[in-house]
């Protein structure tokens, strides 16, 4: 296998990783300063929850479990990928 | 006294020391565990993860946190699930690949220097260590609640307990057992929060009393962001998360547990807030008190005198027990497997290996036991957020620079680990046992993550190009092995 294949896979299971990383910053990292700019925001109720508590108290954890998901999902698809380049199959769960 | 609780709190310790000393006539090395993990189901693995990691710090502390300061706090669950988040992107499947089966063995095997392996067993035991104290922490209260005796009968009678089951016992192969802890404390922390919200209900829906700094997801924006940043990375520098991992048969499956592990840990995360919320209403006098009690108290406060109460004061006792239980085991299981092998073992004593493994295994078990009795007053999530920040700014950055960047150097990683992992240790120590610092000085040592994991990325990455001649030569091979699927692996990076 070439070095160069390597380099690749691992820019694009690193790009991978580094993009859902990014929206998962902003998502969450972003809701700290989001209601420190917008004060009012905690007082607005949704579903009869103060919308910080309903969005860091409930659906953070769906939206994290999603995210490993989709990643999941990719990064497999793109070892795979890797795989029929070099030109074996990437079998689940093969012993070695 | 709730007879009730007692006795269910003997079921769980009986339980797991009864199953833990059976299991170690089935396993007797980590090749046999490797082996028993491929009969074991990606969804059993990943309870037992979730098991094994929902701490006493999950099942009391961030329900006392909520209670007393608010939206805030729920930085805690959900920085606690997303570290396996940033575990799954970062590390997970290569990190499986490595081989290693802890983290001293993950910098031999990227770096092959020995004395970055020591630095590393020097801060696994450190963060085992402040790991652990607030486990027996949380055991000497519930112990205190249950039976009105003082603190430190239950202090001492869990680090008993679980130093002799790791002792004599062995847990770590248990997979079954952590599985079932996890069930468990999903169980013993849902089932009352339905009882408790079906009695609110009842009640005619009392209003809870809030101030706007209660509702308020951010108290100070440094603090905020600190604790996001330590609970996000620390996850994957907790010695007892890495060896888990190592009962997974492949990168693949690493990476398909993981996913798991991040719903089911979501899933109990759910309900510590419905404790904190509803304490405001039955229980207020502990959130100027000892608020994580109230996971414990709320029961018996909102229902009242009776069978009902009891009985859930007895599970969520039980909950708690099994909490501190499996993660003391795995964390003491894997301090102690460093300290036999990296410590005892360099000692050149005449002593066997298993006998090595028991008085390393005494040893572990003896030190936060002592802290436990020594330190007193702080929030079992606190403390375990502080190891979350030592973690993060050691181990988070060597594993992430390690394993997708090839210029890494052992010196590079050393510095990078001395200068924020030393600083967050410091801030550690500072805020537990020193008067707290003058103004901005206290967020920083109280929550260092802020600045100490940008200071470890910086310093490992600068010494790392000043020290380039110095990149270990099988770098490229080593990366193959980390990053490409199993089945394209060679013998030769097997051999790696």
């Amino acid at each position: 296998m070439g070095d160069a294949l390597v380099r690749e896979l691992m820019r694009v299971q690193l790009g991978l990783a580094l993009r859902l990383a990014a929206v998962v910053a902003v998502a969450l990292g972003g809701l700290p300063l989001l209601f420190t700019v917008w004060p009012a925001g905690t007082h607005v109720a949704v579903a009869g929850m103060p919308l910080p508590w309903l969005l860091l108290g409930v659906a953070a954890f769906p939206f994290l479990a999603g995210a490993g998901l989709v990643y999941t999902r990719l990064a497999e698809r793109n070892e795979a990928d890797f795989a029929a380049l070099v030109g074996r199959p990437a079998e689940r769960g093969t012993p070695r | 006294m709730n007879a009730y609780a007692l006795l269910a709190i003997a079921t769980v310790t009986v339980a797991t020391v009864a199953i833990g000393a059976w299991g170690i006539r089935l396993v007797r090395s980590t090749s046999d565990l490797l082996v028993a993990s491929r009969m074991v189901s990606p969804t059993q693995n990943a309870a037992a993860i979730g098991g094994e990691y929902l701490s006493a710090a999950s099942f009391l502390g961030v329900a006392g946190l909520i209670l007393a300061y608010g939206a805030q706090m729920l930085w805690y669950p959900v920085g606690f699930a997303a570290g396996y988040l940033a575990l799954l992107l970062f590390v997970a499947a290569p990190l499986r690949r490595s081989g290693a089966f802890t983290l001293p063995d993950f910098c031999e095997a990227r770096l092959a220097s020995p004395r970055l392996r020591r630095l590393a067993t020097a801060f696994v035991l450190f963060i085992g260590w402040f790991y652990l104290l607030p486990q027996l922490q949380g055991a000497g209260l519930t112990f205190q609640i249950v039976t009105g005796a003082p603190s430190w009968v239950g202090v001492v009678l869990v680090g008993a307990v679980v130093t002799g089951n790791v002792a004599f016992g062995g847990m770590r192969s248990a997979t079954y057992v952590q599985a079932f802890q996890y069930w468990l404390k999903l169980t013993a922390i849902a089932v009352p929060a339905f009882f408790l919200l079906a009695r609110w209900n009842d009640d005619g829906r009392p209003a809870i009393p809030v101030d706007d700094a209660w509702l308020a997801p951010a108290g100070g924006l440094v603090a905020t962001y600190s604790l996001i940043l330590a609970t996000f990375l620390g996850t994957m520098g907790l010695p007892h998360v890495l060896a888990r991992f190592y009962t997974n048969p492949d990168g693949g499956s690493a990476r398909r547990t993981t996913t798991i592990v991040l719903g089911l840990v979501g899933l109990f995360y759910l309900f510590p807030t419905v404790y904190g919320v509803l304490g405001r209403v039955y229980t207020p006098e502990l959130a100027t008190g000892r608020n994580d009690t109230v996971v414990l108290l709320l029961p018996a406060a909102a229902l009242g005198p009776g069978v009902a109460a009891d009985a859930l004061g007895a599970l969520v006792a039980a909950g708690a027990f099994a909490a501190f239980l499996s993660t003391s085991n795995g964390l003491l299981t894997s301090v102690a497997g460093v300290l036999a092998n990296d410590v005892l073992g360099k000692a050149r004593l005449s002593w066997g290996p298993l006998t090595q493994f028991r008085a390393a295994a005494l040893f572990a078990g003896a030190v936060p036991m002592g802290l436990a009795l020594a330190v007193h007053g702080l929030n079992v999530s606190q403390v375990v957020g502080l190891a979350f920040a030592v973690a993060a700014s050691s181990f988070c950055p060597m594993l992430v620079l390690g394993i997708w960047w090839r210029g890494l150097t052992a010196a590079g990683a050393a510095a990078g680990i001395l200068a924020g992992g030393g600083s967050a240790v410091v801030a550690v120590l500072w805020t537990i046992f020193l008067p707290p610092a003058p103004g901005l000085a206290a967020d920083l040592l109280a929550q260092p993550a802020a600045w100490t994991v940008p200071l470890a990325f910086a310093v490992m990455v600068s010494v790392s190009l000043a020290t380039r001649r110095r990149i270990p030569g099988a770098v490229g091979a080593m990366l193959l092995r980390l990053h490409a699927p199993e089945t394209l692996h060679t013998p030769e990076t097997s051999r790696l």
